[in-house]
């Protein structure tokens, strides 16, 4: 494994652990580059060689792998009967002492039923199914054992599914994420029921709701043949709430990968209800041919390439830095405070992202008039000093005097101090700023999950998206949906009841409840017209 | 809504000594073999061959050893019944 000044830096070539697609045994690969693409590689001894895109620009992967970040670690990991460090990743997730970042965003899967039928989908029950419903009380424990995790305690949640939206007690569901402590609580759906069941998105809001994390694969019919036509109430009714909503395209090769630059435009012309576009590049389930995967892969870079080319560079490839870039920040704030803090440490080839502001019709990505690279070396140094003992008014007080030397005011956005926020955010804690701009600034974010041919080990040993499962583990995305037999349904099973038991004690319900939609009344409404016609267009030339 | 009900009232935690030669990988791949049959709930292989498995109840360790090479040698060393809290309580986030 390549790690040069305790930072995991994944030069190439260097080698993993990987898993056969086939039987699941961990196999050794390797992680090279070849005609600038970077690969992984290995061999399973029963089913042959494996060759697999990981990521599809080789001289980006050397320019970002340069922010990979310092371990996260938790104190208190919850598995481990044998005593003796006996993690086998990706096998004794629960958290291990192995694992290498706390908690950033845990998922709570609150129930698998869902009203689509989506043909690729492998998280609802199809009639018949057992139906997994965790109990109130069995949610706010696991809330509770996410809260306990130390030295960072999680703080945002997502609740997920099927549809998380067809729980009748989903208000009781946020209360509970919300008296347990979680600052930020989000809902992963269609947006079909916030849209169309009346008051849902208000009583979401209320009961703590931010953010409605929505599914959104293009800007028509056919791109986005799942919820087109509900988007425009879904957006209106979470306006009217007051819910952020984050809209979560699939990226897929030769489906959506030309409406990349209109999906970014449709945000934009939403930014009073949008706060951010985080693209998702597929992850494939089940068995795939590897002409289909060529055929439908697409990862980070090239996600990122077709950005600037659709924006007409208006956002360019060098705009985007990978998550984990964020530990310069984390890192200074610790040694000003003396505390642990959230922390970002996931693996740089999991996520990338950058911040936009829209000035008027002008979009300005924010590394247009912030010097980052400049200004995260700067801060590192600020750190080494503190943690060196260096007195923090002084180190306030040089980062005040220092901070307009990495920022073009004449660039930056016209409604925007952007170095008195960041001194805010930095040295007071006040993130208040940050919230008042919200309508004029969006995020575009990028996160790859994995799949089994594109496996590393290394990549899940960072992983901060969780699920919490009801018998008391939490587990990295990576493992929870690549490995489902091991964990998510596993698990799920053994707490469904059946579908027969669960209409007994839900008279009333029909579990077999599909959403049909009557197009042509959608199609007629001013509702459904405005959104998508007329529309600014921000990157035209 | 309907009332928290675990799945198994008890669970079984069967100790088993391996003492034939295992790679790392190799070792691994026995983890997965056990953790996918159907009542493994949990299955931990230490460095120095010592097992944990936790089993449904109804898997008694006999029944368990058919999934473990022979090669390994596998010897029970000892299969309690334990309560399923007990398991949960462990898994729980503890401040240990």
């Amino acid at each position: 494994m390549s790690r040069e000044f305790g930072k995991y830096t994944g030069s190439l070539p260097h080698e993993t652990l990987s898993i056969c697609p086939e039987c699941k045994r961990v196999l050794k690969a390797r992680v090279f580059a070849e005609k600038n693409n970077v690969f992984i590689e290995r061999k399973c001894p029963k089913h042959g060689n494996f060759k697999e895109v990981y990521w599809e620009n080789a001289e980006y992967y050397n320019k970002m792998r340069k922010f990979g970040s310092e371990e996260a670690k938790i104190q208190n990991p919850n598995t481990g009967f044998v005593g003796e460090n006996g993690e086998s990743c990706p096998f004794d997730c629960g958290l291990c002492s192995n694992h290498k970042s706390h908690t950033g965003l845990a998922n709570i899967a609150i129930t698998n039923r869902c009203d689509l039928s989506c043909w690729y989908c492998f998280f609802y029950a199809k009639e018949g199914e057992p139906i997994y419903e965790p109990s109130l009380e069995l949610i706010d424990k696991m809330l509770a054992n996410l809260r306990d995790q130390k030295p960072v305690s999680t703080n945002a949640i997502q609740l997920t599914g099927g549809e998380p939206t067809l729980r009748n007690d989903l208000e009781e569901i946020v209360k509970l994420c919300v008296k347990r402590g979680f600052e930020h609580v989000q809902l992963n759906t269609t947006g079909i029921s916030l849209g169309f069941k009346k008051g849902l998105a208000e009583r979401m809001k209320k009961a703590g709701v931010g953010t409605a994390y929505v599914s959104f694969d293009g800007t028509t019919k056919k791109t986005n043949p799942k919820n087109h036509w509900e988007i425009p109430y879904a957006l209106k009714e979470c306006e009217k709430a007051g819910i952020g909503v984050v809209l979560v395209p699939t990226l897929i090769k030769g489906i959506n990968d030309s409406d990349i630059g209109n999906i970014i435009n449709f945000a934009l012309n939403n930014l009073q209800v949008v706060r951010g576009v985080n693209f998702q590049p597929v992850s494939f389930v089940g068995r795939i041919s590897k002409k289909e995967r060529n055929a439908r892969r697409i990862t980070i870079p090239k996600a990122i390439e077709l950005i600037e080319e659709q924006t007409n560079a208006e956002i360019k490839m060098e705009d985007f830095y990978v998550v984990p870039t964020i530990h310069s920040f984390t890192r200074f704030v610790e040694a000003l405070t003396g505390h642990k803090q959230y922390d970002l440490s996931v693996h740089f080839a999991c996520g990338a992202a950058t911040y936009l502001f829209l000035d008027g019709k002008k979009v300005i990505p924010i590394s247009r008039f912030v010097d980052i690279e400049g200004f995260l070396e700067f801060l590192d140094g600020q750190s080494a000093e503190l943690e060196k003992g260096k007195s923090k008014i002084l180190t306030g007080a040089k980062l005040l005097l220092n901070i307009n030397r990495f920022i073009d005011r004449s660039k930056q956005p016209s409604f925007l101090n952007f170095g008195k926020l960041l001194f805010d955010a930095l040295v007071k804690h006040d993130y208040n700023a940050l919230g008042k701009i919200h309508e004029k600034s969006l995020f575009i974010g990028m996160m790859h999950f994995m799949d089994p041919y594109n496996y590393d080990v290394e990549r899940v040993q960072r992983c901060d998206i969780h699920y919490a499962m009801p018998d008391g583990r939490i587990i990295p995305f990576c493992s929870f949906n690549v490995l489902p037999e091991v964990y998510r349904d596993k698990v799920q099973k053994q707490y469904s009841i059946s579908w027969k038991e669960w209409k007994k004690t839900r008279p009333g319900i029909d579990p077999s409840f599909k959403y049909k939609r009557n197009i042509k009344e959608l199609e007629a409404s001013e509702i459904y017209k405005k959104a998508y016609t007329g529309l600014t267009e921000h990157f035209k030339k | 809504m309907q009332e928290t009900k675990l799945p198994f009232r008890t669970v079984r935690k069967i100790s088993i000594k391996l003492s034939g030669k295992i790679g790392e990988l190799e070792n691994r791949k026995l983890q997965y073999d056990l953790l996918t049959t159907d009542k493994v709930l949990r299955a931990h292989i230490g460095k120095q061959g010592n097992a944990i498995i936790i089993a449904a109840e109804g898997l008694k360790a006999g029944e368990l050893l058919r999934f473990i090479p022979k090669k390994l040698k596998p010897k029970v060393e000892c299969e309690e019944k334990i309560p399923y809290t007990e398991l949960l309580s462990k898994t729980y986030t503890i401040k240990r």
